[in-house]
């Protein structure tokens, strides 16, 4: 295996581990949100599985397309670097997808106004 | 292998690899969505949810796959991508990704599109509900 091999693969782990994590996080939260906002079966079920899909999605998206340099004579913190520029995108995306997700449940808490169980 | 040959089955094999994808993310939302169509009250848009969501999911991660050009800037003839075996598997790999990045956008898109339908269906049923009290 080639140290771009090894990289890529290391960088494909920690974007799904990061995205399930991210998902792990707020599930419990958004799983409450979504049992006073949606009524219909199967609704929020529907929202969860899109949420870990764009989190999985977004954060695989650009650590497949990863571009990493390598060659004689590199040293071990240039494959570090390569690897966290790489992490960088994927962290940015991670966050768009996130980003994305809160306009989601933004539109759908104005939309259905969840009633207020004080 | 030559590289136009590796060029011709990646290419190919990505395709279905997006495919694959897309049809994956069809089949994790599928009975979900499938469950919200059946509780709406319209006729129509049951049938209409149900038919056109595998479409709305599987041509956008088709078409990720198709927005990425192996003839640009870097490399402006055919001759000059084919020479490049690293710039092939670059390629590939940026399709795939181009599909998952247009595949979070799809079902950013259909989350939207369901939200607007449930608040339509509680406002009419809202709506139902002062207008039984009213004639109670």
């Amino acid at each position: 295996m080639q140290a771009q091999d090894f990289q890529h693969l290391v960088v494909l782990f920690l974007a799904a581990a990061l995205a399930i994590s991210a998902y792990m996080i707020g599930q419990r939260a958004l799983n409450e949100l979504l049992s006073r906002m949606v009524k219909v079966p199967g609704g929020i079920e529907f929202y969860r599985r899109t949420f870990l899909l764009m989190l999985l999605f977004g954060a695989l998206g650009p650590s497949v397309a990863a571009d990493f340099k390598s060659g004689a004579g590199m040293h071990f913190m240039e494959y570090v670097w390569g690897t966290a520029s790489a992490l960088e995108n994927t962290l940015g995306y991670i966050f768009l997808g996130i980003s994305l997700y809160l306009v989601l449940i933004t539109i759908l808490v104005a939309t259905l106004k969840p009633q207020n169980d004080k | 292998m030559t590289n136009e040959q590796y060029l011709i089955v990646s290419y190919f094999c990505v395709a279905g690899i997006s495919l694959v994808i897309g049809f994956g993310a069809f089949l994790w939302l599928r009975k979900s969505l499938r469950e919200v169509a059946v509780a709406m009250p319209w006729k129509g848009i049951q049938e209409t949810l149900v038919r056109l969501f595998p479409l709305g999911i599987l041509f956008p991660a088709l078409l990720g796959f198709l927005t990425v050009n192996y003839i640009g800037c870097e490399k402006d003839t055919y001759d000059k991508v084919v020479a490049d075996r690293a710039y092939l598997q670059h390629k590939s790999a940026e399709q795939i990704s181009a599909s998952m990045t247009h595949l979070v956008w799809a079902v950013f898109a259909w989350g939207i599109f369901i939200a607007i339908l449930l608040a339509l269906k509680q406002r009419k049923e809202r709506r139902a509900e002062t207008t039984s009290r009213d004639s109670g």
